[in-house]
């Protein structure tokens, strides 16, 4: 009994973290898939300041809120792959280099996704 | 690299509380789940320090899994007999009447060596001493000589020697362990008189082992040189 006790806490905890942390990683790799899009789609429509500020504000939003949150459950060679990424998409945007700037876009989202398909039960992950 | 310093200190704790939370085993007394658990905690921990890309909260939880299944399991193994037969597997008769079970050696992979060295362990020489041995889950061999050759006991020739209280340490370098007291059922005025009454004072002593018939022994404290 001494020990069933904390072992039912690590159990409901980390029962807890699994569920808090995909729900986690899930809600803030949509935002980014969803401010990648906005940012993708201004730029596609020729207005290229705002594009560099929504791309600006895209890494800077990366930077100081999602990737410490990511941190926690998501492997941190995506996340620095992500913020690598991000400041090249932002300097192609800056020099309106379409090519350079939509493979950039498409290496994120690729990113993201991979982040969120780990994250994922699937039963691939068994074997 | 101070992130490799912070990492490995929460790892160690993290280990640590773990290992705790699994009780105290020596690795000789542990059975197999207990040793393919401890195996797989020390891998598991060494995987977020190599590897820095890995967030160390998988790795935690990844031991602290581990921990919570090894205590369900023994759990369920003191619980059920047969959950522990599964789990640990069964002792194994060797040795039955004085007679070697050449059949029990060979299914638990033991040779006559094997079998000749585990008795020299328990300090048999002799086989012929041997009425059983009995090979144990975790490995070691449990063994009873024959009559003749057991040794001698205070009751085999009538002797009743005085009950020995367990000596507890109630002085350790310096310090009076007032647990020790407690337990003793005695307080630190008896042991302030048991001291004076030997010209000595706590800051005298190393170790003191006191039992709860008053019998005490003492190590003085080496002077600092």
């Amino acid at each position: 009994m001494k020990r069933l006790i904390p072992t039912a806490v690590i159990t409901v905890t980390i029962a807890f973290l699994c569920v808090f942390g995909y729900k986690m990683t899930e809600r803030i790799c949509n935002t980014v898939l969803s401010d990648l899009e906005e940012c993708r789609s201004t730029y596609k429509s020729g207005d290229i300041e705002a594009a560099i500020k929504l791309a600006e504000k895209f890494e800077d939003k990366w930077l100081n809120e999602q990737k410490p949150r990511l941190a926690t459950f998501a492997n941190h060679g995506f996340l620095d792959e992500i913020t690598v990424t991000n400041a090249r998409l932002t300097a192609f945007c800056r020099m309106d280099e379409a090519p350079e700037f939509y493979a950039e876009c498409y290496a994120i989202e690729a990113t993201v996704k991979q982040i969120l398909e780990e994250s994922r039960l699937h039963s691939e992950s068994f074997y | 690299m101070i992130t490799t310093v912070i990492r490995t200190a929460i790892l160690y704790f993290l280990v640590t509380v773990g290992i705790r939370l699994m009780g105290k085993r020596q690795i000789g007394d542990m059975q197999p789940n207990e040793l393919v658990v401890t195996l797989l905690i020390s891998e598991i921990a060494a995987i977020p320090l190599q590897d820095t890309n890995q967030p160390i909260l998988n790795g935690a939880a990844a031991i602290f899994i581990l921990v919570v299944l090894e205590i369900i399991v023994s759990v369920l193994a003191m619980k059920s007999f047969f959950v522990r037969k599964i789990i640990s597997g069964k002792s194994v008769v060797i040795i039955k009447n004085g007679v070697i079970d050449q059949q029990a050696m060979r299914d638990v992979r033991m040779t006559v060596l094997d079998l000749v060295e585990l008795l020299r362990g328990q300090e048999v020489f002799n086989l012929s001493d041997v009425a059983f041995a009995v090979l144990e889950v975790n490995g070691d061999l449990s063994v009873l000589l024959k009559g003749d050759a057991k040794p001698v006991t205070a009751k085999d020739i009538n002797l009743k020697p005085d009950d020995e209280g367990l000596p507890l340490p109630v002085i350790s370098d310096s310090k009076i362990v007032d647990e020790s007291l407690k337990a003793l059922q005695t307080d630190r005025s008896s042991l302030g008189k048991i001291l004076k009454k030997n010209s000595l004072t706590v800051e005298d002593v190393f170790l003191m082992m006191l039992d709860r018939y008053g019998n005490f022994s003492v190590v003085k404290k080496e002077k600092n040189r």
